[in-house]
């Protein structure tokens, strides 16, 4: 049960951040196009164009990169084919 | 019952809390909902957020095909997928079996047609009015 109520409680902040992320995204396309970005309460709290880069920068500011949405934002000629 | 999901410019995505013992995993994650994909898999960006090698997954059960090269894939048999409802509970899906994908860092995580089928999910995307969302 307190299991059940932590991983609640971390959806709907997750939640928050991606309806952030969402409502955001053109703008976050022009401020870190090709970049790797960390987002934690509605902010990008840093960025990086390498995905190594910004895990070691979260370690360093916080120590678990796990606490954050981490994304890539792509540019206006980004073409993802999945 | 429903999920939502969310559109990152036009591309869908659906958050999942995800549960695993082996390897251990306990993390969101933001899934591009892809029915092009056969499976559901963590990719790269995720699996360095969360701290977790590739070298410590052991030997690769196979590789993915896209439309250029091939990747190794590894296999997570005991998965739990959560995600939170429109009324704000708490919904389960699993155990299942989930693959980690050995992919560029820029691919999202991918939500496959093996999630949707096994657990009956109905998926309504409408990009242009921006409505996404998962039906069970």
């Amino acid at each position: 049960m307190k299991e059940e109520t932590t991983v609640l409680e971390e959806l709907k902040n997750g939640t928050k951040e991606l309806e952030w992320l969402s409502k955001n995204f053109s703008d976050l396309k022009k401020r870190y196009p090709k970049k790797f970005v960390a987002i934690k309460d509605q902010n990008v709290v840093a960025s990086a164009s390498e995905i190594e880069t910004l895990i070691n920068l979260l370690k360093k500011k916080s120590g678990n990169p796990n606490n954050y949405l981490i994304d890539f934002i792509p540019d206006d000629k980004y073409i993802l084919v999945v | 019952m429903r999920i939502n999901g969310y559109f990152k410019g036009n591309y869908p995505f659906v958050l999942f809390s995800v549960k695993s013992d082996r390897p251990k995993i306990w993390k969101q994650i933001n899934f591009l909902v892809d029915t092009g994909s056969d499976v559901t898999g963590i990719t790269t960006k995720d699996c360095y957020s969360m701290g977790l090698s590739f070298s410590s997954l052991g030997r690769p059960v196979g590789s993915i095909s896209g439309l250029k090269d091939k990747a190794r894939r590894w296999e997570i048999n005991n998965a739990e997928l959560r995600a939170i409802s429109t009324d704000e509970k708490l919904v389960k899906f699993g155990p299942t079996k989930i693959y980690i994908m050995e992919t560029s860092p820029d691919c999202p995580s991918l939500l496959g047609r093996d999630i949707l089928e096994r657990y009956s999910l109905k998926l309504v995307c409408d990009i242009k009015n921006k409505v996404l969302y998962l039906d069970y």
